[in-house]
This record gives structure tokens, sequence and C-alpha cells, in this order.
């Protein structure tokens, strides 16, 4: 708890966010942050579809064939923020990686170290899956979101070009 | 004629799933493609080995897949991959983490029945896309990508960020 982080709640105390790992009962919970986080997106400036809803969650985010798992983060019991992930790889430095495939904090719930407090969960998850590092994307007009990993000592990737296809046009 | 063995005789390629004793053929064409990047500037370090790949690879949490390619039963390539997830599309992905075709094996459609297998496991998973990322350099790689339809990636900045700093 920095007097840094105090003032900036404007003389309130910070309160301590808790952290665990999603279920699927947190759909609906998941599902409205993460239409905040389109509607930001969308007043950014982005026009990717944003479909992601209660059955994608528990579809995709559950059972045997799961293609992501997260983390949900409350402050005063209330839902706060959320980091989804996957597991990858780095052939090249022959390095387990995280990739965080999205991340949220409600607008009023920053400034307690929520989006932090993720980060530093994430780390934690890394290191048990043998990962040495971090990855994830970043809607290039989103300055709010450089300006926190930035802060948190991340460094933009710069010499790849990111490709894609759809698989039907193969 | 293919006898199952991975030794069609007709000069053809045929694709498998890679397994642990593939560990000495996919290093040893790995080295080749570090070779490569090295000739066009890449400057990263390149730690790739057998141990890793069987570390990586296999045992009860892999961190990837992979197929490889074979010609008369000889290493001619192979694509590592794993899976991957859109949260804004909503859409199950595969991200190729590294495709290389050995030179002795070009001109053959190699890459292509790479591709190929890959798109099928893309429809077995219910993934949409295929992804991945290009050393700038490397033309050559962004020439074969960008001739198959693949497009690139704008307005998405990369980043990341060590567990550990030092």
């Amino acid at each position: 708890m920095t007097d840094e982080r105090t003032q900036a709640a404007g003389g309130r105390p910070p309160l301590q966010p808790v952290i665990r790992p999603i279920a699927p009962d947190d759909a609906a919970d998941i599902i409205a942050m993460s239409q905040e986080f389109a509607a930001y997106l969308r007043s950014l400036g982005d026009r990717a579809p944003l479909n992601f809803d209660t059955k994608a969650f528990r579809d995709a985010g559950f059972g045997p064939r799961r293609a992501f798992d997260g983390v949900i983060a409350f402050v005063d019991r209330k839902p706060a923020g959320y980091l989804l992930f996957h597991t990858g790889y780095d052939v090249d430095r022959s390095m387990r990686l995280i990739f965080i495939i999205d991340l949220w904090v409600r607008e009023s719930m920053r400034r307690n170290g929520v989006g932090r407090a993720l980060m530093a969960e994430a780390a934690r998850i890394a290191r048990e899956f043998g990962a040495a590092e971090l990855v994830w994307c970043v809607f290039d007009p989103n300055r709010l979101a450089f300006n926190f990993y930035e802060g948190l000592g991340a460094e933009r990737i710069r010499d790849l070009t990111w490709m894609s296809i759809p698989v039907e046009k193969l | 004629m293919n006898d199952g063995s991975g030794k069609k005789s007709d000069g053809s390629p045929v694709i498998t799933s890679v397994t642990t004793a593939d560990a000495g053929d996919i290093v040893a064409m790995w080295r080749d493609y570090v070779a490569y990047m090295q000739s066009i500037g890449d400057p990263s370090l390149f730690l790739f080995d057998e141990d890793s790949f069987l570390a990586d690879g296999f045992g009860p949490n892999p961190a990837f897949e992979g197929i490889i390619a074979r010609i008369d039963g000889q290493p001619a390539g192979y694509l590592l991959y794993h899976h991957s997830y859109d949260i804004d599309r909503a859409m199950r992905l595969l991200f190729i983490g590294n495709l290389w075709v050995a030179a002795s094996a070009r001109r053959r459609g190699v890459g292509r029945a790479l591709i190929e297998r890959i798109r099928e496991i893309a429809r077995d998973t219910n993934a949409l896309h295929l992804v991945w990322g290009v050393y700038s350099e490397n033309v050559l790689a962004l020439d074969f990508y960008e001739g198959l339809g693949a497009a690139r990636t704008e307005n998405l900045v990369w980043m990341h960020m060590p567990v550990d700093p030092d």
C-alpha cells in the first residue's frame, strides 16, 4: 500500500483484491466485465467482431478440451477484473510461455492494485508451468494498456510480423 | 505406395505426428533453420535442443505438438504448434511456433503438405484460424505465407515480460 495509490483513490485506502481460478458459474460476471472491455475497445476504434459470450466462456473455458484458463479478482466481494490465459512455447528460445489472452479491470475498481495482482498471479501460474515469460498483444491505440504493462517492465516485440489465415481459406 | 511406415517411394511427402523418436531429426532440421535465420540477421538466442524437444513436447504437461514430413523415409520438414484462443472473436486458433522445409526437399510440396495436415488438425479441434509470427526480414517466409492467402495482422502490438526479472 503506497501513499501514491492512496492519494490517487482520493484519500480512500486501497482494498486488497482477492483472486481465485474461474469457475463455470462466473460466466455472467466475466461476460459483464468483458462487455465493458469491448465497449472500451470500440471507443478506441476497434472494429473487430466482439463475440465472446457466456456460452463461449463455458464451452471453451472448461471441460476436457478447454482452450483457456483464467482467474477472477474481487474487491470488497464484488467482481473487479479478470485475466484469461493459455500455455504456449517459444521454440527458438526453448521456453515455455503463458499467453495472456484477455485482461480487464473494471473502471470503478481501478487503483486498488487489481491489475498488478492479476499479473502477479499469472506469473505464479507461469512458474508452476515452468514458463519463463508472459506474452500478450495490445490493440495499438490502447495507450492505457501500454502504460500499465510498460510500468510493470514489459517490452514490445518489434522484429516479428504477425500473420493469420482462416482455415477455410487454405 | 504408402506402406504405413512413412516410407512412400514415389517421392511425395508423408506427414506423421512427431514422437520422441523424432528428436534427432527435428533438432537437426531446426539447426538448418537457425543457420538460415542467422544468415538473414536474426540476433535471437537459439537454444532449442533434443532435451527441450523431449521435455516440452511430451509427458504429462506438454507445451507444444508437432508433425514431421518425410520423403522416402528421410526428414524433409516439420511444423510445431500449440492451441490458442481469440477471446474477442470467441474462436479457437492454432498457433504455429515453427515451420521449416529442409533445403534438400524444397519444391516437392512439403510446405503445402504440412499446411494441409495442420488444416485437418484445425478442423478436428474446431480451430478457425492459424496464427504465427515471422521474423520481419524473412522475405521467403512472408512470400510463402502470403502465397497461401495469409494476411499480416495490423494494429496489434505484441508484448512480453519475464516471469522473474533478472
